[in-house]
């Protein structure tokens, strides 16, 4: 059971989810129910405006803390290991981010493709389709920026409402005392 | 060829007034956000997400689903979202009858007709539409806002049409679910 859990401000973190180890979430960063986040020998950081949506598996095998940026969307279902995950990233659906992978900034992780293990991805990376192919973005991110805060107002809004929330750091940890 | 009999532990699911078999084990936000047609069966580790909701207030239903349909075991049900005319809201979605999810399958969609067949592990985009009467094969990518006509196959990653379904086809997927339902039966 987790030793340590820090929730920063203005966080919504569902509690029907699957947490071990020390984690610590940045503000504004929201974890839809049934996620797991598994801390089992180094900790997971999180930064800030985060989404974390259902079924999301995020762990960290090594000692090495797990850090991760600002803006990222981990669609349903995706796992993800590796070392660094930069900013404004799209992770979507089913997609995987294998070994000690790093990953820059901008980048979009298509629906079911994996990286390979141990890779350093650069900035702005696109991997799609079948063959796990590869391209770089053009298009700009303030389109996707302008939809993340809008869709992080509005699951701030409508979360609470349907689901047990911890907030506060405070509920957290009582919490996960069970 | 005739499939088996598949047995549930009767405790594991709730049998609502209409037929519906749902499991405890799966797991339903927003509940009263959702209709379910009857005689519909949702299996263990699904997820369905009610609670998002379009902004706006009211009641609103969220995910409708259809008669005689199979939510199989890790099948995730969750509406669209997109931004229009500068406000964020999710859409939401329906799902007709004798439809078929398989097992892992995560289904964004804005309709789904009647007679799918979805199969396992696939991704349905946000906003597709799939029509009635189709398949879509196990592992299948549908991107967001593709629509699927009616009698075609869909494969690959992302899914393209490979091939034709014939026009029996909607008896058959109707005695499939149909059948299925009959068959899926609580032990003690």
């Amino acid at each position: 059971m987790p030793k340590d859990i820090n929730i920063g401000k203005n966080a919504v973190v569902c509690k029907d989810i699957e947490i071990r180890g020390e984690i610590q979430i940045g503000a504004g960063t929201i974890l839809h129910p049934q996620c797991k986040i598994l801390a089992l020998k180094g900790p997971i950081i999180f930064g800030q405006n985060n989404i974390v949506e259902e079924n999301v598996t995020i762990i960290n095998n090594s000692q090495t803390a797990l850090t991760i940026g600002n803006e990222n969307v981990f669609e349903v279902g995706c796992y993800v290991e590796g070392t660094k995950i930069g900013n404004r990233n799209i992770i979507e659906a089913k997609a995987r981010i294998l070994g000690n992978t790093s990953l820059g900034d901008n980048c979009v992780i298509g629906a079911v493709c994996s990286t390979k293990k141990d890779e350093v991805i650069p900035d702005n990376t696109v991997i799609f389709g079948d063959h796990n192919n590869r391209r770089t973005q053009t298009a700009s991110a303030n389109q996707q920026s302008s939809l993340h805060t809008r869709h992080l107002d509005y699951l701030r809004e409508v979360l609470p409402k349907f689901n047990h929330v911890a907030s506060d750091s405070q509920e957290a940890v009582t919490h996960s005392a069970h | 060829m005739e499939p088996p009999i598949v047995y549930y532990p009767r405790s594991e699911y709730i049998e609502t007034d209409t037929g519906n078999k749902v499991s405890r084990k799966s797991v339903i936000c927003g509940s009263q956000n959702i209709i379910l047609g009857g005689k519909t069966i949702i299996q263990t580790e699904c997820v369905i997400r009610g609670d998002l909701r379009r902004t706006g207030g009211g009641h609103a239903v969220v995910v409708a689903i259809g008669r005689y349909c199979l939510l199989a075991r890790g099948s995730i049900i969750r509406p669209p979202y997109k931004t229009y005319k500068g406000i964020f809201s999710y859409y939401p979605m329906k799902i007709g009858d004798h439809v078929t999810i398989g097992e892992g399958s995560i289904v964004e969609a804005a309709t789904i007709g009647s007679f799918v067949h979805i199969g396992k592990n696939c991704v349905i985009g946000r906003f597709a539409i799939i029509k009635d009467c189709c398949r879509i094969e196990d592992n299948t990518v549908i991107p967001p806002n593709t629509v699927v006509p009616s009698f075609s196959i869909y494969e690959g990653s992302p899914g393209v049409f490979v091939d034709e379904l014939p026009e029996c086809v909607q008896d058959l997927y109707e005695s499939k679910t149909k059948d299925y339902y009959a068959k899926f039966q609580p032990k003690d």
